[in-house]
């Protein structure tokens, strides 16, 4: 039985299975994700269906992909818009499918949304796998495996020329977009984030948002993506993305260590995690922004071992729970009377320093 | 010695010489004038612009060459020749002016129906007109993944020695590439 409600709220309440910082690079990769965009043979493209038509392919794709992954369909279109937005907030849905109220499914598989497939958005199918860290290649594997029995039963859209037909053309061919979200805060400090960007450019990826397409970065997070899905073949995507954010990763450790060797820009980032402490451990309200960003140079002290974190308690699962579970759609699904935003900045500020300081609120517990 | 001739106008002198690498290896360059180049959008002190945009016929002037977004490839204007405004796909009834709004295809009829604009579209995104991945029913074999991080690793090598002026190096590079994807 398809109980959404229950549903999302439970998965709410779960830590996002990509996330498991530091990992091994220092807390700059958080997770790595392939997106493969696929197409029914035989139908119209999503938004050129009937109503009827769209139910129709949903309830047909769904049928299919149960007999070759193990999961259960969630119908977006039947959930409310804050259940909606904890689908996004976890990375399972985009902004586009979430504001649709056509008939739309996301397939969580078995194992916790590590694989999700979005069905009825502007493709047929978006098929998702996620892991944590830079770990592209093997998630392509994985997203090919899957793709193989679902082709066994869905014969996709295929053409010789154009390979698998999108609905538009920056998908069309392979329909593969390999995305790697890393956190880039000493980059940004130092001025140094814009040129590496037009690197990366040049290389014809990507920068986005957290969200991906129309998202803002906050928090110096930042999502690199290959553009170009004609004319290079899927192998070729992932190693050319893959270099491309090592080679980042490795430009955000040279500035973090840049920043301790310069006595100025030391006191400058231990200033920033300090304060950043300070408030997380402190503030009586803490809105989704300040939360970001604060947690966002936790992770740099705890990475980098700096005061008030050199001995410390405080975990990466905490500070990862913390990044997914304290935005607004988690709290206002998981807390009794959360819509209010000043009392959800309330909430956010009291179940923050529960998360990070195991329910004990004396500071010198982590110092 | 001659002047190159601009391969835009193909009037003017070429005095500005744009290499641009390609993901995956490989490059592509373009021989252009000034002029063309402002045409494209481009101001000087700015990054070079897209050779794919520079080298496309019947570019709007404004439009740029890689939108990120659907919203920017609708606001972008970008005007094709080919079937006629006004014909409509058979299928699914879908014109190609409704396509340059929204970005949206309405069937896979469309692509072949279209195939002359939607050609020229491809080709401004991917710098590509031909898939070259896999086919329903294939995997990705361990051997493509090997040569692919090889390619991957020289072109980025090659990007940053071209962003720090190491000409020499880069031209190692570029050797290497080009032998490397020979053997393929």
């Amino acid at each position: 039985m398809n109980r959404p409600k229950d549903e999302v709220a439970a998965l709410a309440s779960t830590p996002v299975p990509w996330l498991a910082s530091p990992g091994e690079h220092d807390g700059i990769v958080l997770a790595s994700r392939i997106r493969l965009a696929r197409n029914a043979a035989g139908w119209r493209f999503a938004r050129r269906l009937s109503s009827a038509q769209t139910r129709d392919l949903v309830e047909q794709l769904a049928g299919a992909i149960d007999s070759v992954l193990p999961g259960r369909l969630l119908r977006i279109d039947k959930l409310s818009p804050v259940q909606r937005r904890v689908l996004i907030e976890r990375h399972l849905i985009s902004l586009d499918l979430a504001g649709s109220e056509r008939a739309s499914g996301l397939w969580l598989g078995s194992d916790g949304g590590r694989t999700a497939i979005m069905i009825g958005e502007e493709d047929h199918i978006r098929l998702q796998v996620f892991a944590p860290g830079l770990a592209l290649e093997r998630l392509l594997r994985e997203a090919i495996a899957i793709d193989r029995r679902l082709e066994s039963r869905i014969p996709w859209a295929f053409d010789e020329r154009f390979g698998y037909l999108t609905a538009c053309h920056s998908n069309v061919g392979t329909g593969l977009r390999a995305s790697v979200m890393l956190h880039l805060p000493a980059l940004a400090t130092l001025g140094e984030l814009k040129p590496i960007l037009r690197g990366l450019e040049q290389l014809h990826l990507a920068v986005r948002g957290r969200f991906g397409e129309g998202s803002e970065p906050q928090g110096h997070y930042y999502q690199i993506s290959n553009r170009r899905t004609l004319g290079l073949d899927e192998a070729t995507i992932v190693a050319t993305v893959t270099e491309a954010a090592q080679r980042v990763i490795e430009g955000e450790r040279l500035a973090r260590q840049a920043m301790l060797d310069d006595e100025q820009r030391r006191t400058q980032l231990e200033d920033r995690v300090h304060r950043a402490w300070g408030i997380i451990s402190h503030a009586r309200t803490l809105s989704g922004e300040e939360l970001t960003e604060h947690l966002g140079w936790l992770r740099v002290g705890l990475s980098l071992r700096l005061p008030p974190f050199a001995d410390s308690r405080l975990s990466w699962t905490a500070l990862d729970h913390a990044l997914i579970a304290g935005q607004p759609g988690h709290i206002m699904l998981t807390q009794s009377h959360a819509e209010d935003t000043v009392r959800r900045d309330r909430l956010r500020a009291d179940l923050v320093r529960s998360w990070l300081m195991g329910g004990n609120n004396d500071v010198r517990q982590v110092h | 010695m001659a002047a190159i001739v601009c391969q835009r106008c193909k009037q003017r002198p070429a005095s500005i010489h744009i290499t641009e690498l390609l993901a995956g290896g490989g490059y592509q360059e373009a021989h252009v004038c000034l002029s063309c180049c402002r045409e494209v959008g481009w101001d000087a002190g700015s990054p070079p612009p897209p050779v794919a945009a520079l080298l496309t016929p019947n570019q709007s002037a404004d439009a740029p060459a890689e939108a990120e977004t659907k919203e920017e490839m609708a606001e972008s204007g970008e005007h094709e020749e080919g079937t006629a405004a006004s014909d409509a796909c058979p299928e699914c009834g879908l014109r190609w002016d409704d396509y340059r709004k929204v970005n949206l295809l309405g069937c896979t009829h469309d692509w072949s129906h279209f195939a002359s604009q939607l050609v020229a579209q491809v080709k401004r995104w991917h710098s590509a007109d031909r898939h070259v991945g896999r086919r329903p029913g294939e995997a990705v074999d361990e051997a493509t993944t090997a040569q692919a991080q090889r390619r991957a690793e020289l072109a980025a090598r090659l990007a940053a020695a071209v962003a720090d002026e190491r000409y020499e190096e880069a031209a190692r590079l570029r050797d290497e590439l080009r032998r490397l994807e020979g053997q393929e």
